[in-house]
């Protein structure tokens, strides 16, 4: 994204959503902690999310056209999307059930906290933003 | 999923848990009990756990399809009755009693009762820390652009 507003506002939005969508498969975990047969679940992005952000460095290939593909096979940040992932417990209960409670709470925290730190983040850069609009004035 | 939903998962684990507790109480309850409507000792209850995907309108339902994501609802499908044999009991002055003197006395073991009882109330508890997590994401989502 051109202009005032850069990547980095397109990352934390993808983040954010994220978090949103991985607290929501971790609620219904923890909802289903005793539901004989359910497998715990979880999201997983960091990875591709990191890798999306390098999209724009040109890749090995040299290319004469915008169609034309580099030898770099990542996807843009725009179309990159979580997995949903079935957590393995070595050591589940007899009824099927894969919930480890203390490891779900752990992982809700956690996703709390990165949360809090990105919302922190960017409502840091709209003050920023604000801040040289106003010409320095607050 | 957002915040909504999120919340209605945790909430649906409550109150599968609290049905679960009142399951309990009614086994505490009935554990001297030797008189039923169905006849005999009270027999001990039991709750049944399901996942369900949350409900959905009519409109969602057109829209998107059942993926991994898709979030399951904690449900009591049903009460199961324990169809352990009752306790029977020596005391040939229990208007109860049969011809050897013996009443038979619910299936209720109260340690048991009481084991269950604490795991639904941390369940429940677990539940509300969920949903307390929910909901300082979403007041924090609302803080962004402020001050």
């Amino acid at each position: 994204m051109a202009g005032i507003f850069d990547r980095h506002i397109d990352l934390v939005h993808k983040s954010l959503d994220f978090r949103t969508r991985r607290n929501g498969i971790l609620s219904t975990n923890i909802a289903n902690m005793e539901t004989p047969g359910y497998k715990a679940k979880d999201l997983v992005f960091e990875n591709a999310l990191g890798k999306a952000m390098k999209a724009d460095i040109p890749g090995p290939l040299n290319t004469t056209h915008s169609a034309h593909r580099d030898g770099r096979n990542i996807v843009p940040l725009d179309l990159v999307q979580p997995n949903v992932i079935r957590t393995s417990n070595p050591v589940g209960s007899l009824d099927g059930n894969s919930v480890d409670l203390e490891r779900e709470m752990v992982k809700l925290g956690e996703n709390q906290v990165v949360y809090q730190a990105l919302t922190q983040m960017i409502s840091h850069k709209f003050t920023t933003l604000r801040l040289s609009i106003r010409e320095g004035q607050i | 999923m957002n915040f909504l939903g999120s919340m209605a998962t945790s909430s649906s684990g409550m109150s599968a848990q609290r049905f679960r507790m009142n399951i309990i109480s009614s086994n505490i309850a009935n554990a001297q009990t030797t008189r039923t409507p169905e006849g005999g000792p009270y027999r001990r209850r039991d709750v049944i756990f399901g996942a369900l995907p949350a409900p959905r309108t009519f409109a969602e339902e057109l829209r998107s399809k059942v993926t991994e994501e898709t979030p399951l609802h904690a449900k009591v499908l049903g009460v199961s009755v324990d169809e352990r044999s009752p306790i029977l009991k020596y005391d040939p002055s229990h208007p109860d009693a049969n011809e050897e003197g013996y009443v038979a006395m619910p299936n209720v073991n109260p340690m048991e009762e009481m084991v269950n009882l604490m795991l639904a109330s941390r369940s429940y508890e677990a539940n509300v820390a969920a949903f307390n997590a929910t909901k300082s994401m979403a007041l924090r989502a609302l803080e962004i652009g402020r001050g």
